[in-house]
């Protein structure tokens, strides 16, 4: 066997080496020895050959990535950030349409005490309850689809889709005894809040489904036709804003679910799931591999909205209402959500940014101390431009801040301040569930969400609604800090990390 | 269908109270076998009502009391006991529950369901069970005469038989809405408004419920008091006897409660003098914490001359058993003791002190469970303001026939509130008999005894309430939501 016979063979059975190691190993197992070794390649022993192997992979590929043009990079980039920016765009813009028809004209989603407080808390247990089985859907539908097995993917997604559908009825009945028992609402309202609770349910798990397929322009169209029902409803009948609500979510449910189930369907190499022979993988090791992001889901949506329970909690016993979030707060709230939004955009494409320099970094740097230091760099020069977004926007918004009530006012500066805080340990998390360690994001999460509604809640109640901010405040701070904490042990470690993912 | 339902929210507090004071103080203060069983449940119980005080007080004065926090607060102890026994390793957690798996397929295997009867039938036969026998005999007829004292009136009655079961419903609303937390009394109410706040039950129905529970448990307190003072078993049943067929007073007012941490702080030193367990001086160091919290009275005469009988009784015992322990008078004496008071002075119900009629307090709670919280008003004598604080609104009916009764006959005038509903009493209540001859010139003009204890000065408002709601009744429409020999319930919508 000549060398470069033997370099192939190597590179076919790995063609992304990790270290000399490993194409010493290979090496050895296409039946080459130290004696070999040195008397027909010239090498004192294996070891040393697959260290040549391993340099010679790596020149090749920084001499492919050489070649590319530059604007064809630069568009290769703008793509990718466009991709990023679309899903979560595909959310925030349609909520952003709202909050200004909203300021527009204020008495366009006017409602009774009563059914604020029932349809607020049925969609946040709904985005809590599908934030779950979303991040599980996403993960599977992504990892078949990688694999080019779409129909895997349209299985499993659907499976979880009905499982989740199953835990939300489950939850949803749960929910429904203990508001009863505690007489949080009255079962009227009861009924009908657990009704939008499992629709919402059901369209985020179908819109999760949908950002697998990569249509974040359909999640899109889906809200802006559920608005359209909406205004159509209001406009030429005499429905009610409630039930008007409701039928523009059941619209906006069944449009989803058909984009989502027929966009798998239509997907070039997709056969039917019935007729599909394609074995499922083994369920209980998929579950093993996937509570994590389960648990992270649920953890990440708590954390995102355990400040408006805390506020909707702390409504004054003599409303006689157990549950109702302020409108104040909302509005001020809202501002910060709306910068919130923005930033987890540019957060999910400088994850993406950060983790594409790591493992090029890793390929084409041998010295692991650089590594560590250029990393290093990249990560915080990244959180500087995050800081700087951050401060242009919220110059940008001095204009809405200004023309708020004073206490409005507090509460969105609070908030905002709060919810960079988030999109800086957002960052963090993110990476590290790239690096496949998400129980480690799920602790993190866990203790700044703990942090967030003890603190929400004892001084939304103590001193007064608009204060649930500062344990927003409270809990971005924690989930800064700790996520930081484990970055730089992660950065410390990055070989060792590389390796994981 | 009253009866039914009153059963029913019984056994939802009893349960309640069970699962918090029995299994959850189990789990959080585990301890070692040896100690006598009473001692060690009402050791547990002090302690976990001292936290329960605290937590509450706490909770209470941050304004966050309520089912979640009191559920966290108790599966916080429980997890950080079984943290702190257990260790917090993931690997020792899984170790435990594969090893949890192992056991009940075991048990399974082995068919473990026996093994209660099984044991507990080698248990009635063995010689120390043939000893306990009587005397566990005894305890146990005079644990159903003293349940029987103490349940008659909550079963029959919504209305309170003892007056400071109004002050401790009060204190009770006020917890629950975060108002006045450290106003005395404070154990009572706490303890009161983690049942109601935990079960979502109504405060009142708790209050009714629990306190004679509470009454009997504390009965039994001094029974193992006594019984460990003087080491002696039936001077115990004989304690339980007296003070539970014979104190009518509720052990559940502020002032007797201390005296029960008092004779639990003295069983636990006692048995501390005897067995040298430590457990018995953080139990004594809680008993009397509570103590000292609860704003203790001295003694009331008819519990003071119970325990002295209680002390001479157990003082012969101890004689007789020293000078002629064949005799077994000692066992004998408190029977036959029990046995003649009880055929001499057969117990009898305590004397209600009622404040209502029953269709009041009835009616009240019908409003509450019917109508949206906070929706609507009555105007009431005062004993519903506590049975409404926090769930409406609340006006006193001197007040309102002073404010209104001029204006009530005018078609174009409105009651300010959306539904109102005024008592009024066909045939005025009547606190006393007759009419005292001699009161004291501070209580002869406080308003609340000159409008609703006075005879005559109740029926005077009432006869003015019923003219104002009838003058109204003519230009407004209305209607008489309760109506019975004694009491109408009128309701004024707008």
């Amino acid at each position: 066997m000549t060398f470069d016979e033997l370099t192939e063979a190597v590179l076919t059975i790995s063609p992304q080496l990790l270290d000399s190691r490993e194409a010493a190993t290979i090496v050895e197992s296409c039946g080459i020895t130290d004696r070999i070794a040195a008397s027909d390649l010239g090498f004192p022993d294996t070891f040393a050959v697959g260290e040549h192997i391993l340099r010679h992979s790596r020149a090749s590929a920084t001499l492919v990535a050489r070649k590319e043009m530059p604007k064809a990079s630069f568009l290769r980039e703008a793509g990718v950030a466009a991709h990023k920016f679309s899903l979560s765009f595909a959310y925030a813009l349609p909520w952003t349409l709202l909050l200004i028809i909203e300021s527009w004209r204020p008495n366009l989603l006017q409602l009774s005490p009563e059914w604020g407080g029932v349809l607020s808390f049925s969609i946040i247990a709904s985005l809590i309850s599908a934030g779950g089985f979303g991040q599980m859907i996403s993960r599977i539908g992504y990892f078949y689809i990688g694999m080019k097995e779409p129909t895997l993917a349209l299985r499993l997604c659907l499976l979880f889709a009905k499982w989740g559908a199953l835990a939300c009825c489950l939850l949803g009945s749960m929910g429904f005894l203990l508001a009863y028992h505690f007489r949080l609402f009255t079962p009227r309202y009861l009924a009908w809040g657990g009704v939008n609770f499992l629709m919402l349910s059901m369209l985020w798990m179908f819109c999760s489904m949908l950002s697998v397929l990569g249509r974040r322009w359909n999640i899109l169209l889906i809200f802006i036709l559920g608005g359209a029902v909406f205004a159509v409803l209001q406009a030429e009948s005499r429905l009610g804003t409630v039930p008007s609500i409701f039928i523009a979510n059941a619209s906006a449910l069944g449009i989803g679910a058909a984009s989502a189930v027929l966009g798998f369907r239509f997907w070039p190499g997709t056969s039917s799931p019935r007729t599909s022979s394609a074995a499922l993988p083994r369920l209980p090791l998929v579950l093993l591999m996937l509570v994590p992001y389960f648990l992270y889901g649920v953890a990440y949506f708590s954390f995102l909205f355990a400040d408006r329970v805390a506020a909707g909690s702390a409504i004054p016993w003599a409303s006689g209402l157990s549950f109702g979030i302020d409108s104040q707060y909302k509005k001020g709230m809202d501002v910060g959500l709306f910068i919130f939004l923005v930033l987890a955009a540019v957060v999910e494409y400088m994850v993406d940014h950060f983790m594409r320099y790591w493992f090029r970094l890793a390929e084409e740097e041998n010295n692991t101390e650089r590594i560590r230091y250029r990393l290093t760099r990249r990560y915080r020069l990244l959180l500087i431009v995050l800081c700087l977004l951050f401060a242009l926007l919220a110059s940008g918004l001095w204009f809405a801040y200004s023309r708020l009530e004073p206490a409005v006012r507090v509460t969105a500066v609070l908030g905002s301040v709060g919810y960079f805080l988030v999109a800086l340990g957002l960052f963090n998390l993110i990476v590290l569930c790239s690096l496949n360690q998400p129980e480690r994001a799920v602790g993190l999460v866990g203790v700044a969400l703990v942090s967030n509604a003890l603190t929400g809640y004892v001084l939304s109640h103590l001193i007064g609604v608009q204060f649930a901010a500062i344990g927003l405040l409270v809990g971005g701070f924690v989930l800064f800090v700790i996520s930081s904490r484990t970055i730089r042990v992660v950065l410390q470690q990055s070989g060792f990390f590389y390796a994981l993912a | 269908m009253r009866w039914p339902n009153d059963a029913w929210t019984a056994c939802e507090v009893w349960l309640l109270t069970a699962a918090i004071f029995y299994k959850v103080a189990k789990a959080v203060f585990p301890e070692e076998p040896g100690r006598n069983s009473l001692l060690r449940f009402f050791g547990r119980f002090v302690r976990l009502l001292l936290l329960t005080v605290m937590a509450v007080l706490a909770l209470a004065s941050l304004r966050v009391l309520n089912a979640l926090t009191l559920g966290s607060f108790y599966g916080l102890l429980v997890a950080a006991t079984w943290l702190r026994r257990h260790g917090i390793s993931p690997s020792v957690i899984r170790e435990r529950f594969l090893a949890r798996v192992a056991r009940i397929e075991h048990w399974y295997t082995r068919n473990g369901w026996k093994e209660p009867i099984l044991f507990r039938k080698q248990w009635l036969l063995s010689p120390r069970a043939a000893h306990l026998f009587p005397v566990m005999g005894a305890a146990a007829v005079v644990l159903l005469l003293v349940a029987e004292v103490h349940l008659r009136w909550p079963f029959d009655n919504l209305r309170f038989a003892d007056p400071e079961a109004y002050t401790n419903l009060l204190r009770v609303r006020q917890l629950l809405h975060d108002t006045r937390a450290f106003t005395q009394p404070l154990v009572v109410p706490s303890l009161l408004s983690t049942i109601a706040s935990l079960g979502a039950i109504d405060a009142m129905q708790v209050t009714r419920f629990l306190s004679p529970l509470m009454d009997i448990l504390l009965t039994l307190g001094g029974g193992v008091a006594t019984a460990v003072v003087f080491r002696s078993n039936w001077v115990g049943v004989f304690t339980f006897f007296l003070l539970g067929c014979y104190v009518h007073e509720s052990f559940v007012g502020e002032g007797l409660i201390g005296t029960s941490f008092l004779l639990l702080g003295i069983a636990f030193l006692a048995d501390y003098c005897y067995s040298a367990r430590r457990v018995n001086l953080q139990d004594a160091l809680c008993a009397f914490v509570l103590l000292t919290i609860s704003s203790p009275k001295a003694f009331p005469r008819e519990l003071a001359v119970m325990l002295l009988l209680s002390c001479i009784l157990g003082f012969a015992s101890w004689l007789a058993y020293r000078l002629a322990p064949q005799y077994r008078v000692e066992s004998l004496l408190p029977l036959f003791l029990m046995i003649g008071i009880f055929s001499c002075f057969p117990p009898a119900f305590p004397r209600p002190h009622f404040l209502e009629y029953e269709a009041a307090a009835r009616q009240s709670l019908r409003i509450a469970e019917t109508y949206p919280t906070q929706h609507w008003a009555i105007a009431a004598p005062v004993e519903q303001f506590s049975e409404t604080f926090g769930i409406g609104q609340y006006e006193d009916l001197d007040e309102f026939v002073r404010q209104y009764q001029d204006r009530a006959g005018n078609a174009s005038f409105q009651f300010p509130d959306k539904t109102l509903f005024v008592f009024v009493e066909k045939r005025p209540f009547e606190y006393f008999a007759t009419e005292p001859t001699a009161v004291s010139f501070s209580i002869l003009t406080d308003p609340t005894y000159r409008n609703y204890r006075s005879p005559a000065g109740r029926s005077s408002l009432e006869l003015s309430a019923r003219k104002l709601c009838e003058a109204y009744r003519e230009t407004h429409s209305s209607r008489v939501f309760y109506e019975d020999e004694n009491l109408t319930v009128f309701e004024f919508s707008r």
